[in-house]
């Protein structure tokens, strides 16, 4: 499941990207910092809910696709088994030792799990809700160097192709009787090794292309360049950017000074 | 393909004279111009000098290999200041010595658009596209947005504004491509090989465009093309290159005639095809036989049911227009794509119930990109790798590979790196490394792109060798010419069905009678 840029007129879609992106910033550090399964819980309600109110379905496909399901899964049993301290309440006896599953473990195991559903999750709905165009060019406008910028384009422009490219290499290696499906080590290199050498080949060649399109038009020629795109910023944007850089310094000098008890599991105190 | 001559009425430039000789400074001067690549011992420009006067069209043709492009990128400056080598001589542009002169600043006198319209786009929309030069140029919002419009109206494009360039047909990303050079204001446009990957209707709006540009603009134009009839009638000069030098520059009716004297004396082709469908009869077994085959992409149907039935034999020559389902349609024969609907049997095996590998000891398809198929590290062992992956006697094998390798001239590279070899040599190898398990079949997908006449000859002679030992042969080509000459059969595809499916001559009486007269080959 690939969550991909959809496009509609919801209140999503119409804020600035920069904005979102700030938002998803400040909202990743502040669910890092604190450690309540209730507050992560809310969050990843909150997004499948904000999702469903543009339109969208992609988020939630996402959260119930088998891939983010089984990571959540892993990161659980990992921190459950991992986390030693707090009452047992399972001892799963093992050939030379027993493997206790507590009860911190399984909180523990179940904060993190969520915070990265709900960090993964604001991401998603980002993504979704975002022309990934507009994002790199407000970012340009905002004072991102352009060069970083276009290479973001660059990427996105030419992903489609070495993707459809590497569809051909596989069928033209069946073609001439390579079995692409054999199993083993030795068939999954022989396999990487007949698609990787093409599709660089093919890469260098639309890199010569590329130098050639883009010095011939003075790419790099100036310290800055016009943007005839002019980015919004809006009320709404604004007061988003401001709340979030806000909030996010609050809850992170609230960490350095102690002013207000954050709640914080105990592996961490 | 057929475009109105060019008459001086239609230009307010200083004309030319004959050979290229003007009474005003030159807009490119080459003096005694000589490079050489790095790793290579000869060098690809020998004492090459000339001078095109401003508002002059020079067509530039010539084999592959014989320095064209070179000089192309030697005329906008990229030689020096992009690839490297050693250089001897001088380019000007107008009065510049591209040695001295940053890139930047050759960028807004001379401009070049390269081959593939593909590879050289660095945005996604075709405004950004357009905006993309004068942008870089920091010129003030209201110059780039003038421009834009300028230079889209320049070639009939302003239609395409707010399209994204991925979902653009080929003649619309060409033009595009134009459009973005010309957003520069370039003095000077080269442009190499504008139609060669084109479909007859895109290389027609793309020719229509340069027309435009010829007849509306200040600008020096040279195009660098193998296939100079639709161009001839408008340009001042053909200049006919050959190993890095210049061979024949003239006026190009007479040029021409010289140039197509020489490429005869070296291509052992036949004229036309000697026997013509004398070897393909009822009596021959079929081959390939497809039966009410449909296929989508997604939600949409690219085939419609398209059934049809190749013996033995034949030579099918597959032309359409491009996303008409020509390559499609071979990737179907060759089981890469399963049938939504219908059926495919090669040789008698549905190709629902075998592997791909299995049909592959059947169809040797050669694929449009020939780096797409080079897997190995000599060309000796790429020409075995097919055989050797279907377990063949390896004696066997390499005796097959020593016989394709000598009959396709490329045995002296037998040790020789694949990447390293041209274009044309690539194709050649492509076609050679299908050959020595012994398909029965041979699809040829597009084996002309960027072919000179006398490569593109030797595809043909080696497809018609095949033919003529007993293997059925099918070519999807854009060259319309070539395919009408030598087939036994054309298939005209559009919008994923067959429109036409007979023998050349009822064909062309077919496809004339339903319009499509850009899919007919040139009258002699």
């Amino acid at each position: 499941m690939i969550v991909k840029f959809q496009e509609t007129n919801s209140f999503l879609h119409r804020l600035n990207p920069v904005a979102k992106f700030s938002v998803v910033v400040a909202y990743s550090i502040i669910v890092f910092l604190l450690a309540s399964l209730r507050l992560e819980l809310l969050c990843i309600a909150s997004i499948v809910a904000m999702e469903r109110i543009t339109g969208g379905r992609q988020v939630l496909a996402f959260l119930l696709s088998r891939f983010v399901l089984v990571l959540v899964a892993v990161i659980f049993i990992m921190q459950a088994i991992m986390t030693r301290s707090g009452t047992v309440l399972i001892s799963i006896p093992l050939y030379f030792t027993s493997l206790d599953v507590t009860e911190a473990g399984l909180l523990n195991g179940a904060v993190l799990a969520m915070r990265f559903l709900s960090v993964v999750l604001a991401g998603a709905l980002f993504v979704a809700t975002t022309n990934p165009v507009d994002f790199v060019y407000s970012l340009m406008l905002v004072g991102v160097p352009y060069r970083f910028g276009f290479m973001v384009i660059l990427a996105m422009r030419f992903a489609t192709v070495f993707e459809q490219e590497a569809k051909t290499l596989v069928n033209a290696q069946k073609m001439r009787g390579l079995n692409v499906d054999e199993a083993g080590v030795r068939g999954l290199l022989r396999c990487i090794r007949c698609t990787v050498i093409p599709l660089i080949v093919c890469a260098l060649s639309r890199v010569d292309n590329l130098v050639v399109s883009m010095e011939g038009r003075a790419f790099g020629s100036q310290k800055s360049r016009t943007f005839v795109a002019k980015a919004h910023y809006g009320l709404l944007d604004k007061t988003l950017i401001l709340a979030s850089s806000v909030m996010a310094l609050l809850v992170l000098l609230d960490l350095a000074f102690g002013w207000y008890p954050l709640p914080q599991l105990l592996p961490y105190r | 393909m057929r475009l109105p001559q060019r008459t001086d009425r239609e230009v307010d430039l200083p004309r030319p004279l004959p050979g290229g000789h003007s009474n005003v400074s030159p807009a490119i001067a080459v003096r005694d111009l000589t490079f050489c690549f790095p790793d290579r011992d000869l060098p690809a420009l020998r004492n090459v000098s000339l001078e095109i006067a401003p508002g002059e069209f020079v067509l530039i043709t010539g084999s592959s290999g014989s320095g064209k492009s070179v000089l192309a990128l030697a005329m906008a400056g990229y030689i020096p200041h992009v690839v490297e080598g050693t250089l001897t001589g001088e380019v000007r542009v107008r009065g510049a010595a591209t040695t001295q002169t940053p890139l930047c600043e050759l960028a807004v006198t001379i401009s070049l658009c390269q081959q593939d319209p593909e590879a050289q786009m660095c945005t996604l929309t075709v405004e950004d596209e357009v905006r993309f030069g004068p942008e870089n140029l920091a010129l003030p919002v209201a110059e780039v947005l003038r421009r834009e419009e300028t230079a889209l109206a320049a070639i009939d494009c302003l239609h395409l504004r707010g399209r994204e360039t991925v979902r653009l047909s080929g003649g619309e990303k060409q033009r595009v491509a134009i459009a973005a050079m010309l957003a520069m204001n370039p003095g000077v446009l080269i442009l190499d090989e504008p139609t060669s990957n084109l479909d007859p209707d895109a290389a027609s709006e793309v020719l229509l465009a340069i027309q435009k540009l010829i007849r509306d603009r200040k600008v020096t134009l040279v195009i660098i093309e193998h296939r100079l009839s639709p161009l001839l009638p408008m340009a001042d000069r053909l200049i006919v290159m050959e190993e890095g030098q210049i061979r024949l520059s003239g006026k190009p009716d007479e040029i021409s005639r010289q140039y197509l004297a020489l490429l005869q004396d070296k291509t052992d082709l036949p004229a036309q095809f000697s026997r013509p469908r004398m070897e393909t009869s009822e009596q021959s077994p079929v081959v390939l036989e497809v039966r009410d085959l449909r296929f989508k992409r997604g939600d949409v149907e690219v085939l419609h049911s398209i059934s049809l039935a190749v013996r033995q034999g034949e030579l099918v020559g597959i032309i359409g227009a491009n996303g008409s389902g020509k390559t499609t349609f071979l990737e179907c024969l060759a089981g890469l794509n399963q049938p939504d609907s219908g059926d495919i049997e090669v040789r008698g095996a549905n190709t629902r119930r075998v592997k791909v590998s299995t049909i592959a000891r059947d169809i040797g398809f050669v694929f449009q990109n020939p780096n797409h198929q080079i897997f190995e590290k000599t060309v000796g062992e790429e020409v075995i790798f097919s055989a050797r992956n279907f377990g063949l006697d390896p004696g066997v094998t390499a005796a097959a590979a020593h016989r394709v390798l000598t009959e396709f001239d490329l045995i002296a590279y037998e040790q020789f790196p694949p990447l390293r070899l041209s274009h044309g040599e690539k194709r050649r190898l492509n076609l050679c490394s299908v050959l020595p398990h012994g398909p029965g079949i041979i699809m040829l997908d597009e084996p002309f792109i960027g072919q000179d006449p006398l490569n593109a000859a030797r595809i043909m002679a080696a497809a018609l060798r095949l033919k003529n030992e007993g293997f059925t042969v099918l070519i999807v080509s854009h060259d319309i010419d070539m395919v009408f000459r030598y087939s036994t059969r054309i298939m005209l595809f559009e919008a994923g069905s067959i429109l036409v499916d007979d023998v050349p001559h009822e064909a062309r009486r077919r496809i004339r009678q339903i319009g499509k007269t850009s899919f007919l080959p040139e009258e002699p």
